[in-house]
């Protein structure tokens, strides 16, 4: 083992755990609010949009991550442009940073799992208790906020949990679209005088802490969201 | 970009279908089996054992699987060579599918522990109370019982690994998506968005497949019988 | 003026006919209890009444408040669920809520009060389901069916509805909870509320119904008071419908 080229790298490497963070933050922050939209819309059996996002849900589960941020890397630049040129503008695509294509590609990922994950979720919430809401003379959007939501999310939570440690481990894929996350930093830093098992020995401490630590707040979450999830019917 | 040219990536990539098929059989077959043994040691009454079990799953878990390859592809042999044993006969297809092996074999252990445990322990009892052994009571009343319960997350571990195969050609070796990546580079990547949407396409009708086939495992199974409750 | 009016209500679930032209008028203060055997659309009747199913035909009226069920706004429904109350037979609290904020609950999102005057209505009326301060704060899993279903008493009372509808609420009680069920119930009969009871508990019927509906096929069989229902019917499938319950609660 070369610990002073160990402790010379770990700095560097934990200065790429934000960057790590910003994109599965990201990604989970707008994924799950659009997933927690396609759950809501495919339960509505809203015909026609309804059967389209069923198959983007098949799509982006269907397709490896990897080619997800390879395609989005790739088409993204071109839609930009040309979405430029129709409003009158040229922009520079060469500008703009490697992680919004490897976000966009994660949001798309995330966005299909959890809307699976809220769907279910959603549809094992006792039907009783919207009518229970109605009686009481709630709206629907009341009945949904107030209601539904909270009993949904209680049950969603462990899986989301799960969700989000696979999305952290995924945006180590990140590293093929040039973004300087922790695997791509590891491996640079690694590269000069071959300190491979070094530095990946440290990385994967790094991710499995933050797997542990999620797992723990996550499983913290679960058990307290526990004494209202399910009605308990005789 | 030219979608009408997409159709015509697929005669190419898929001459490499058969390397993607042979990583996933055999990784599937070599995670049952290390899930098989990592899931009795995990239900073992010796706390250390069970702690070993354990650990080594959520270990399995929290690692990406990029990094899993990158330890044993370019780590291992470092360390091997240090001790004087020369790893560079082995081949590249040899690393992926020892990764993809043991990544999923965590799961399929979680798995095969779950489904044991949902299985009714009535079930166990009953089997004695006719004079059955453990093996007997496994092999006959226990084992079908949870199979049926572990079907469909059997299907989602096959799947997950499956997409996973995608990540072969980060050590070389040319399965779908390295023949994506050879196509693209022998036209300058002029073409490359199209080559790997096909590979994505592939993929996705390969997921779809699985899916069916799960499901139909599923019904076949359980047809006819009581589904017990997996948890 | 009639409390509630029902008019020619049908209603079918895909070719299962289940309610063929029932009318019915109750006045301010009656407690009606509707009988009859399984699948005899007594509880979809009661269900009409608040949209919870909205019948293919015929009308509803609420104090005066009448809505048309073939066309129908989606404010009318909710200003009809505001004059009426429910008590459901697997009790359906929020799950999500402790037992006091199901009280609440209404009061702050539906009757816009502060939460301040709503908690103490919600505490007031839980005493008088015999839910005291050490149970305010648990949540629905964590009580017995019989507080449970207290609770969902006190849930729909603190509404001050016009009509409150019983949808057989002690029948997926433990046998020993249903006593105490059925008290809570007849004090809030007492009280002079106007009540629609759907269940199967002939002696309740007997002690606390001003009127009692027999319903079978659909439709409404005979009414009257209880003494003359229960213990005269006129019509034979009432008769026999009561024997087949006396003699399998003997």
């Amino acid at each position: 083992m070369d610990f002073p080229f160990m402790l010379q790298a770990l700095p560097e490497i934990i200065k790429a755990i934000p960057v790590t963070f910003f994109m599965a933050v990201a990604a989970t922050a707008v994924g799950w609010i659009l997933g927690l939209f396609i759950a809501l819309i495919r339960r509505a059996k809203t015909p026609g949009i309804s059967q389209v996002l069923a198959v983007f849900v098949s799509f982006m589960r269907g397709v490896p991550l990897v080619i997800l941020l390879y395609i989005a890397y790739y088409a993204l630049p071109t839609m930009i442009y040309s979405y430029g040129l129709s409003i009158g503008r040229e922009i520079d695509v060469s500008g703009v940073p490697a992680i919004l294509y490897a976000i966009t590609a994660l949001v798309l990922d995330q966005a299909a799992y959890s809307s699976e994950i809220f769907r279910s979720a959603l549809g094992s919430v006792d039907e009783g208790q919207l009518e229970a809401a109605y009686s009481v003379g709630m709206t629907k959007t009341q009945a949904m906020i107030r209601i539904i939501l909270p009993q949904a999310f209680a049950v969603a939570v462990p899986n989301l949990g799960g969700l989000f440690v696979g999305l952290v481990k995924g945006t180590s894929l990140a590293y093929y679209v040039g973004v300087y996350e922790i695997t791509a930093t590891a491996q640079l830093l690694a590269l000069p005088k071959l300190n491979y098992i070094e530095a990946y020995i440290m990385t994967t401490v790094i991710y499995e802490v933050i797997s542990i630590i999620f797992n723990k707040v996550f499983n913290v979450a679960e058990n307290s969201l526990k004494r209202f999830r399910g009605v308990a019917t005789a | 970009m030219n979608l009408a040219a997409i159709p015509s990536y697929f005669p190419k990539l898929m001459t490499a279908f058969p390397v993607t098929i042979r990583i996933t059989v055999e990784s599937v077959i070599f995670s049952l089996l290390i899930g098989a043994l990592v899931s009795v040691g995990s239900l073992s009454k010796n706390k250390a054992i069970a702690g070993i079990a354990k650990g080594y799953i959520a270990f399995m878990r929290g690692i990406p699987t990029l990094i899993l390859i990158f330890l044993l592809y370019l780590g291992l042999p470092q360390v091997m060579k240090r001790i004087g044993i020369n790893m560079q006969g082995i081949s590249t297809i040899t690393y992926i599918i020892a990764t993809l092996s043991l990544s999923t074999s965590a799961n399929m252990a979680e798995m095969m522990r779950a489904s044991y445990l949902a299985v009714n322990k009535g079930q166990l009892e009953a089997a004695y109370s006719v004079g059955m052994t453990f093996r007997t009571a496994f092999r006959r009343i226990i084992f079908p019982q949870a199979f049926g319960i572990a079907i469909p997350t059997l299907g989602n571990n096959i799947i997950m690994m499956f997409k996973e195969t995608s990540l072969a050609f980060t050590v070389g070796v040319i399965d779908l998506l390295g023949k994506g990546r050879a196509i693209s580079s022998a036209s300058y990547g002029s073409n490359r968005l199209e080559v790997y949407i096909a590979c994505g396409i592939i993929f996705w009708l390969c997921v779809l497949i699985l899916e069916r086939v799960t499901k139909f495992t599923e019904n076949i199974y359980t047809r006819g019988r009581k589904q017990a409750t997996a948890k | 003026m009639a409390k509630v009016e029902l008019t020619n209500i049908h209603k079918s679930f895909g070719d299962n006919h289940i309610l063929k032209g029932v009318d019915m008028s109750i006045e301010e203060g009656e407690v009606v209890v509707i009988l009859g055997p399984s699948g005899s659309g007594k509880t979809t009747l009661l269900r009409t009444i608040n949209f919870l199913d909205a019948a293919d035909e015929g009308s509803v009226s609420v104090s005066g408040f009448k809505v048309d069920c073939k066309k129908h706004r989606k404010s009318e429904i909710i200003e009809l669920r505001r004059k009426t109350a429910m008590v459901f037979q697997n009790y359906n609290l929020f799950a999500n809520k402790t037992i006091l904020e199901n009280v609440m609950e209404a009061l702050v999102t539906v009757k816009k009060y502060n939460k301040k005057d709503a908690e103490k209505a919600a505490i007031e009326i839980l005493a008088k389901v015999g839910l005291g301060e050490d149970r305010l704060h648990f949540y629905p899993s964590q009580l017995s069916g019989g507080q449970q279903q207290r609770a969902g008493i006190a849930r729909a009372l603190i509404l001050n509805p016009d009509v409150i509808l019983f949808d057989e609420p002690t029948s997926a009680l433990d046998p020993e909870l249903v006593g105490e069920v059925l008290q809570t119930i007849k004090a809030v009969a007492q009280t002079g509320i106007t009540m629609i009871v759907v269940t199967h508990e002939i002696a309740f019927a007997k002690e606390v119904a001003s009127r009692v509906i027999f319903m079978e096929g659909g439709k409404i069989v005979e009414q009257g008071p209880p003494e003359e229902i229960l213990v005269h019917p006129q019509e034979a499938r009432t008769k026999e419908f009561l024997n087949r319950i006396i003699n399998t609660n003997a």
